[in-house]
Parts: structure tokens; C-alpha cells; sequence
């Protein structure tokens, strides 16, 4: 069978592996998700170099009856997140989780397998399995710790994760009905037809379905409350794929199947970046007043999520250049933030910012990581967060979203006021403290690599870039896209 | 060719290694001087092209002027480096040879993308020299941040208006948003209302981080208005204004170093009269000022940095110090007086005379000499408190010899340059024409110095005198509370409800129908 196949099939064959091991050999789990996750390696390499021009895999042979997967640069991108994400976020989960270790990685593997899906399925129907495959995994993990604050918070994203899933599912069964297919292109063509208004509904569902899970304020309201206590590794996933892997099916939705000219026409574009000014600036102002790192990290996701969405909106080959960087970007800086962040909690059990006081002189190499992501993350330069910052304000400006522009450097401000507030903190001396358990190597390792990642992509951007550059080719004129579907 | 902001950066990597001590000496040492020494022979007009992103960047490109600045810049940092490497730690002497990497970078920028990068890298790694400086100046190093955030923030966005208004990232006068140029500049360079982290940062932050960063902050600044505002007359008047606020403030203090710090203000106000005036006789007086000033205003940080070494505190009692036990210091300390008050013969008074020589209305012209005039009144009281009033505190500990050293390296320099003022025109192949020592130059450069010295024995209980500090309207903490508050208030909404989050659900959903519907 085709490499891209195994990408979705391995991580939940090796779920199901993990299942009958926790049964009968609870040996063989560390050999089994190292293994697994290193071959998943290479294939996800493998497959995201391999993807100009976009080619498409028809599973089963079924033609366009059955499942179509499609790797074009915009789903060769995201493969490559989970690519850097996915190995070192799994060397740490190995040493941090020590409650439970099967069922997380079972829970994990599932959930990036369902992600994998997503990024690859050229259907709409894939696209709600996968995505629901992904959200329920995901709570799960929420949950896993099992305490007061995990459960109520898995609750709640439940609940509103439940309710974003329904208007999608809603969505897509009109759509069905309407178009008589759900094959993305097939759907493209046959929209073309339909009227203005009802198209405009069906897209208002799609967005509101999405902006829930991607968490658009005041839709927000769940995801500082499913961070608080979830397992941090974890949340190294969340805030990097799985929002990330909503904001990517949003995009897919609304350019393959309504076209770059419906979204500008009913007004969807200035919706979107006009829901992102709001939404960062928010998110910035409550993020100083947390206390909690993880809650504060939560909504730091939120506002970088929404710089993202802007980028994509703008609806120029420049905002979706910026907006695809972000998102690349954004998994690497907000990962070594959260690992940083992990290892405070697994040898010191601080998770509040007061906790970390002093922690700069005990923990040398870590937290001029944390100084680095942080910087990074506020869009300073020369670290990565800079570069794409740069990219999406150009475009904001060149499509006419001056107010866009000039708000996402207010809002490099207003992030600057609370990273730097934990920078202080981790940099005021107090008397040492006690280290309960030492991270050892197995923890240092991974953040230290996204760490440095920081540096490598924000003085090399164009690594990444001669990727990325491809995207909006596929994206922004959907009948390339439509014609390669076909066509396979 | 290897640039001399590299050469720094590149010491800063290298001081991550594990070393010893001397190591570490002779390692800052032939960085320092082999910055001074690539930048001595840089070739006016060379440059250098590098891809970057779409951008064709111009990182690196020497003329006259940038040589010049970036030569004193150069000197400047060897003796800082030399002075404060015994004081600082490991940590900070990185963020230090960061600091004048980038300041040097900023100066050879050809392009604005480039000038952008360094300027925020300078503010980055000035922030963390203050905030790992002490447990005392966390706080201040916070202010100091976001203070020169919003001022690169709107570079920034100047950059981008530029950018969109002419399609190109150039480094020449600029066409559009020239109020975000300004506001960026007028934060680097402390301008009246924009000034307070200046003095805060100098005399919280610990002596030597102060000699540093005084060295630089301010001048890029002057530097990079010369680049991209020069020759808008109205902003005279301005520069005018912001030394004259200056030396009332400067008169008031009780510190030591905040009289040094508002004395910078002062300063800085000739340079932006000098490029604000736009000819070449301005804009180089200008940049020779700005030489100048660095030389005489570090040495007195120094001189002020040895007293706060031996005695521990910098009131202007502990300056008695001066001309009972620190020999070399007391003549640095002279001769850094003379020139900033203007006499000729010493260094300042060239740069003066030539912004002067540029200024042709008849208030500006009056107003340089009352600002001569209350330079060399603060820095009267100084002198009186140094060498003429009584004073019985004793020295601790001996000065370090680094310390020394790097203050007796400037005082050379300064000597040199106030005996034969032609040397920096010969350096530059600028010929301006004055002859500095006719009757009518130093008959005029030497009456703001006698008309203070009388001032000072006609008013001395008003100029030695304690001041209680002036109550003043501070924006920006009001500003600052309002955004806590509203922060505040929007967490208040989150109370962890179900009910509530359903709500808002519901209603995002009602108004994004309503907004695609219609």
C-alpha cells in the first residue's frame, strides 16, 4: 500500500498494539512507542517531501466512490509539524507520565492518527470521523489525571467540543444533500451552482462548527480550563495539532469547496480577520492576569491562533504564506514553552508563577530555552516568531487590512507584558529550591531541540519556507486542487 | 570581510565556552580590539548584499559618517568592556558584547530591515543586562522593556508604512509615516515626555551597566534620526525644549547619576539641533557632538562609577572623595568637565562651535548658549562638590585597575581631539571651513563657561542646594492600570459557568448568521 495510507493506519495500529500489550505484555510499551514513533518518522519525511505537485491516493481502488487522500504542500506542511512535534513530545511523555502510561499513549497515538486523517482526507465525511476521532482523544487526555479540576474541565470541553461537532456534522449533511457527494472537489463543482444565501448558511455553520474547536472568543471559554490540569505533554499537542489541525480544516472547507472569490464576496475574509483582531487582543489582556502557567500558556494559543487565522484570512498568497508559517511556527515555540513549563512541574511540581521564582539560576540551560520560545512567541528578532509575524503583517497591509496590521503590534505589546512578567520571576533569586525528582536527559533533550528550532527557522526562515511557498498555489486557485482530484 | 557588530556577536557565542578567567580577559580584549581595528580600516563606500526572505538587504554598508560613528563606538566599547569586566558576571558580559554588536550592526545598516533586527536585539539584550544586573532593578528592567518596545513597535510600523508607500526597504529620508519614526526615535533619544526610563534605568541599574548603556542607547538614536529625519527644521525648536527641561531637571537632582543622565538629554539636544538644521555643516557637527559627548559623558559615568566603588553610595557628598584619593580619576574628571562646559581647547567646545557656526536664527542661537550655559552650571556644582567643598568620607577600597585603565583610554582620546579638533574632519574627508581658534570662535565658545562660573558664586545656595522631588503626572502608570483593570474585568466574566460559555456560544452563532445573511 501507498506511505501515505500508513500515515494514518500506524499510529492506530499501534494504538490497538498498546491495547493488547497493556493486557498481556506491559513490557514491550517502551520499545513499541519508540519504535513506532521513529518509523512514523521517516514516513511523515517521506510522504511530505514527495508532495509537488500534489498527488492523490484512492484507497481501495474505489475511484472517487471511496476514500481519496491528497497530499498537496498545504497537508505536507502540517505533516511535518506533527513530524518535529511528535518524537520529542513522546521521549518526554516517557519519563513524565508515570500514572496510566498505557492508556496515554494509546490515547495519544489515536489521536494523531485521527489527526493525520484530517490533513490527509480530500472528503467531507473523512473529515468529521477524523475530526471527532481527534476531539474524543483528546478529551480523554484532558481527563486522564483523573482529578477534581482535569474532570471538569474534560467536561466542559466535552460538552463544547460535542456542540462545534454537531453544526460540522450538520453542515456536512446538508451539503450531502445538496451536492449529492462528498468528495471535496466533486462538492466544489456542483456548489458553483448553488444560491448565494444558502451557501452563505452553509459556510456560517462550517465556521461556527470550526471556531469552537479552534477556539475563537468568546468561543474560547473551555480551553484555559481543559489546560489547568491536563498532562502537559499533552498539551505540547493540543495547542500545537490539534487546534492547529481545526484551523487547517476550516481553511480546507472554506477554500477548496466555496473558492477564495465566494468567501470575498459574502464577506467571509473581513469576518475572519475582524474575529481575530478581537480575539488576540482579548486573549492578551486576560493571559496577564493568570496566574497559572499552564492557563497562561492556554491563552497565549488563543491569541496566536487568532494571528494565524488573520494570516489565512487575508486571502492573499502572502497571508497564507504567513498564516501556514505561523502555524508551523507556532507548534515549536508554544511546544518548547509547555516542556519548559513540564519540567518545572515534574521536578518541582510549580506550575503557578510564583512557584518558578529563582528557577533561572537553578535550571541554567532550561530557562534560557523558556527566555528564547518566549521572545520568540512575543515576535521579537531574530527568533522565528519575528519572521512570520513580518509576513502577516505585509499581507494584512497589501490586502487592505491596515487596522489588522497595526493591532497585531499592539498586541506584540500587550505579549510581551506577561512573558516578561514570568521572565522576571524565573530570574529573581530566592533561596534554592528543593528538586523532588531530577528531569535527567529524556526531558532536557526534546526541549532544548524545538528550543534551538526557534533559532534555526527565525535566521534560516527559508528551510521551511521553500515548503510553504507552494501552498497558496493549491489553495487560493482551487481549481488546480480540483483538477488534480479529479484527475487521480 | 568580517563587520565589527559580527565580531562582537561572535565573542558573545564564544563566551558560552567554558573558560577561565584569563581566558576570558584576553579573549575580550582582542575582540574589543580588533573591532576598533577592522572598523579603522573599513573602506568608505564598500558594501554588502544578502538575500533575505523577497528583500535583496544591504547588512552592512560604510560611508564617512558610519565609520566615524561606528570608530567611536568601537573605542567606546573596548574601554567599557576593559572598565566593567571585572564587575559583571559571565552572564552580562555576553549581553554586554551582544549590546555592542547590534549598536554596531545598527550603525552599518544600509536597509531598514536590517536597522529594525538590530535595534530590537539591542533592546532585547539592554533589558536583560538590567534585569540580571541586580535583585533591585527587576522592575526597572520590565519598564525598560516595554518603554523601548513601543518605541521599536512604531519603527515598526513606520517601516511597513515606508515600505507599502514606496515598494522598497531602503535606508534614505523617509516618505511615509514619519510621526511612528518619530515617536521610535524620540523614545531612544529620551525626549522630553518620553524620557523617564532614562534617568530611572541609570541610577537604579548598577554603575557599570550605566556606562554602558549609556554609551550607546541614545546615540543610536541620534544616529538613526541623522539617517532618516534630518533637515526638519521645525524639530530644532524641539531638541531645544527637551535640553532646556533637561537642565532644570538636572539642577534638581540629588543623585549623582540622575544629574548625569538628564545632563544626556542635554546633550542629545545639540545633536538633534545639528540634524534638524540639515545642512552638512549641521548633521556633522552633529555626529562630531555625538563623538564627543560619548568620550567626556562616559568618562564622567566612569569617574562617577569609581566613586560609587569606594564608597558605596553616589549622593554628591561621597564625590568629596575625588580630590583627596583618586588622583587619576580627578583629572579624567577635569578634563571631561572642560570639555562638556565647552572651553576651548578641550574636546566639546569643537562640536559646539561648528553646530553653532550651522544655526542661523537668531532664538536658536541664543538658546545653545543658555543650554552651554546650564551644562556647565550642573556640572559647576559637580566640580564644587568634587574638589572645593570639605568633605570627610573615606574610600573603602582601592579602585580596580581595569576601572582605571578603561578611564584613562577615553581621557587620551579626549585630549587628542580637543589639542588638534581638525583630526576628526582629516578622518572623515570632511573639510567644513572653521577655523576653530580665530578671536571671534573662542571669544564666543568661552562666555556661556565665564557667565555660569558667576552665576555659580552669585547663586550657589540655590544650586547647592537639596531639592525636594517634583511631583509629576505619571501617563504612563495610569495607562498601565487601565489595562490591568480591563484585563481584570473581562477574567472576571470567565467564572467557569457551562451555562454561561453556551451563551456566549449561542449568540457568536446568532450574530455570525445575522453578519453573512445581510
Amino acid at each position: 500500500m501507498e506511505a501515505a495510507v500508513w500515515v494514518i493506519i500506524l499510529p492506530l495500529l499501534t494504538a490497538f498494539f498498546l491495547g493488547i500489550s497493556k493486557l498481556y505484555f506491559k513490557k514491550i510499551l517502551f520499545p513499541l512507542v519508540t519504535g513506532s514513533a521513529i518509523i512514523y518518522l521517516y514516513l511523515l519525511i517521506s510522504v511530505s517531501t514527495n508532495s509537488y505537485p500534489p498527488k492523490v491516493y484512492s484507497v481501495g481502488g474505489w475511484g472517487l466512490l471511496g476514500i481519496n487522500l491528497m497530499v498537496d504542500p498545504f497537508a505536507a506542511m502540517f505533516l511535518l509539524i506533527i513530524a518535529i512535534l511528535f518524537l520529542p513530545v513522546i521521549l518526554f511523555s516517557l519519563k513524565y507520565i508515570k500514572i496510566d502510561k498505557h492508556d496515554y499513549f494509546i490515547l495519544t497515538y489515536l489521536m494523531i492518527g485521527g489527526i493525520a486523517g484530517m490533513v490527509l482526507t480530500a472528503d467531507l465525511f473523512n473529515l468529521y470521523v477524523f475530526l471527532e476521532v481527534t476531539s474524543l482523544s483528546s478529551c480523554a487526555l484532558v481527563a486522564i489525571k483523573k482529578t477534581d479540576k482535569a474532570i471538569e474541565g474534560a467536561f466542559k470541553y466535552l460538552i463544547m467540543s460535542t456542540l462545534g461537532s454537531f453544526f460540522i456534522l450538520l453542515a456536512t449533511i446538508l451539503t450531502y444533500h445538496l451536492a449529492g457527494t462528498l468528495n471535496m472537489a466533486e462538492i466544489a463543482l456542483e456548489f458553483k451552482e448553488l444560491p448565494f444565501k444558502l451557501k452563505s448558511i452553509l459556510m456560517a455553520l462550517f465556521v461556527f462548527g470550526y471556531a469552537l474547536k479552534i477556539g475563537l472568543i468568546p468561543l474560547h471559554a473551555w480551553l484555559p480550563d481543559a489546560y489547568e490540569d491536563s498532562p502537559i505533554p499533552y498539551n505540547v499537542l493540543s495547542s500545537g495539532l490539534v487546534m492547529k489541525a481545526a484551523v487547517y480544516a476550516l481553511i480546507r472547507v472554506l477554500y477548496i469547496i466555496f473558492g477564495i472569490d465566494f468567501l470575498s464576496e459574502s464577506g467571509m475574509l473581513a469576518i475572519g480577520v475582524f474575529w481575530g483582531v478581537i480575539t488576540f487582543i482579548i486573549a492578551h489582556l486576560l493571559a496577564f492576569q493568570q496566574t497559572n502557567l499552564n492557563r497562561l500558556l492556554a491563552y497565549s494559543s488563543i491569541a496566536q491562533i487568532a494571528y494565524i487565522t488573520i494570516g489565512l484570512f487575508v486571502g492573499t498568497d502572502g497571508g497564507l504564506i504567513g498564516g501556514s508559517f505561523h502555524i508551523l511556527n507556532h507548534a515549536i515555540m508554544k511546544g518548547t514553552l509547555f516542556l519548559v513549563i513540564g519540567i518545572f512541574y515534574y521536578s518541582l511540581s510549580a506550575i503557578n508563577i510564583k512557584d518558578i521564582k529563582g528557577l533561572g539560576y537553578q535550571f541554567p540551560i532550561i530557562s534560557f530555552t523558556f527566555v528564547v520560545a518566549s521572545l520568540s512567541i512575543v515576535g521579537l528578532p531574530p527568533f522565528n516568531g519575528f519572521i512570520t509575524k513580518w509576513l502577516i503583517i505585509e499581507a494584512a497591509l497589501e490586502a487592505g487590512f491596515g487596522y489588522a496590521a497595526f493591532f497585531i503590534l499592539v498586541g506584540t505589546f500587550l505579549s510581551l507584558t506577561y512573558y516578561l512578567k514570568v521572565i522576571v520571576t524565573l530570574y529573581t533569586k530566592t533561596e534554592k529550591k528543593i528538586v523532588i525528582k531530577d528531569p535527567g536527559l529524556s526531558l532536557r533533550l526534546p526541549t532544548i531541540f524545538l528550543g534551538s528550532l526557534c533559532i534555526v527557522f527565525g535566521i534560516v526562515p527559508s528551510l521551511p519556507l521553500s515548503l510553504i511557498n507552494k501552498i497558496p498555489q493549491f489553495l487560493l486557485d482551487h481549481s488546480e486542487y480540483i483538477r488534480i482530484l479529479l484527475g487521480g | 570581510m568580517i563587520t565589527p557588530g559580527l565580531l562582537y556577536l561572535s565573542g558573545a557565542l564564544l563566551l558560552f565556552l567554558p573558560i577561565t578567567n584569563r581566558i576570558k580577559y584576553i579573549m575580550s580584549f582582542l575582540i574589543t580590539a580588533g573591532a576598533l581595528i577592522v572598523t579603522f580600516y573599513l573602506i568608505p563606500g564598500y558594501s554588502l548584499e544578502l538575500d533575505f526572505l523577497k528583500y535583496t538587504l544591504v547588512p552592512f554598508k560604510v560611508d564617512n559618517i558610519s565609520k566615524l560613528t561606528g570608530l567611536i563606538f568601537a573605542v567606546g566599547g573596548m574601554a567599557a568592556v576593559i572598565y566593567s569586566i571585572n564587575l559583571c558576571s559571565l552572564s552580562n558580559l555576553r549581553l554586554i558584547f551582544v549590546f555592542i554588536g547590534s549598536a554596531l550592526t545598527v550603525v552599518f545598516a544600509g536597509d531598514l530591515f536590517t536597522l529594525y533586527v538590530f535595534w530590537e536585539l539591542m533592546t532585547i539584550s539592554s533589558s536583560f543586562i538590567i534585569i540580571m544586573a541586580s535583585d533591585v532593578t527587576k522592575k526597572t528592567g520590565y519598564f525598560y522593556f516595554l518603554v523601548q518596545l513601543v518605541g521599536g513597535l512604531s519603527l515598526l510600523w513606520g517601516i511597513f508604512l515606508q515600505y507599502s508607500a514606496t515598494g522598497n526597504l531602503s535606508l534614505h529620508a523617509i516618505e511615509a509615516g514619519l510621526p511612528f519614526f518619530m515617536i521610535a526615535i524620540a523614545i531612544k533619544l529620551a525626549f522630553v515626555g518620553f524620557h523617564t526610563w532614562l534617568p530611572l534605568v541609570y541610577s537604579k541599574a548598577p554603575f557599570y551597566v550605566a556606562v554602558v548603556l549609556s554609551i550607546y542607547t541614545t546615540k543610536v538614536g541620534v544616529y538613526v534620526m541623522f539617517r532618516l529625519l534630518s533637515g526638519i527644521n521645525i524639530l530644532a525648536y524641539a531638541g531645544l525644549i527637551s535640553a532646556l527641561f533637561g537642565v532644570v531637571m538636572a539642577l534638581r537632582q540629588k543623585q549623582v547619576l540622575r544629574l548625569l543622565s538628564y545632563s544626556i538629554i542635554i546633550q542629545v539636544g545639540y545633536m538633534i539641533m545639528g540634524i534638524s538644521i540639515g545642512t552638512e555643516e549641521g548633521t556633522t557637527g552633529a555626529i562630531f557632538h555625538l563623538v564627543n559627548h560619548i568620550l567626556y559623558k562616559t568618562v564622567l559615568f566612569m569617574a562617577v562609577g569609581v566613586v560609587i566603588y569606594t564608597t558605596g553610595k553616589d549622593s554628591f557628598e561621597n564625590l568629596g572623595v575625588m580630590g583627596r584619593k583618586l588622583p587619576l580619576t580627578s583629572i579624567a574628571t577635569l578634563v571631561a568637565f572642560l570639555g562638556i562646559a565647552g572651553v576651548p581647547f578641550f574636546n566639546g567646545y569643537m562640536s559646539k562651535t561648528i553646530i553653532k557656526d550651522a544655526l542661523h536664527e537668531p532664538l536658536l542661537k541664543w538658546g545653545l548658549d543658555l543650554m552651554s550655559f546650564g551644562t556647565s552650571l550642573i556640572f559647576l556644582k559637580f566640580i564644587y562638590y568634587a574638589f572645593f567643598k570639605k568633605s570627610t568620607i573615606n574610600i573603602d577600597k582601592k579602585p580596580a585597575i581595569s576601572m582605571q585603565f578603561g578611564l584613562g583610554f577615553l581621557t587620551v582620546f579626549m585630549i587628542v581631539i580637543g589639542i588638534n579638533p581638525f583630526l576628526l574632519e582629516n578622518l572623515t574627508t570632511i573639510n567644513l571651513g572653521i577655523n576653530y581658534f580665530d578671536k571671534k570662535h573662542l571669544l564666543s565658545g568661552i562666555q556661556p563657561f565665564l557667565w555660569s562660573i558667576a552665576a555659580f558664586i552669585l547663586l550657589k545656595k540655590y544650586v547647592v542646594k537639596n531639592y525636594q522631588r517634583l511631583l509629576y503626572y505619571d501617563g504612563y502608570r495610569k495607562m498601565a492600570k487601565l489595562f490591568v483593570a480591563t484585563g481584570y474585568k473581562l477574567s472576571n466574566y470567565h467564572d467557569g459557568k457551562l451555562n454561561r460559555y453556551l451563551v456566549w456560544a449561542t449568540s457568536t452563532l446568532i450574530v455570525l448568521l445575522l453578519l453573512l445573511m445581510f
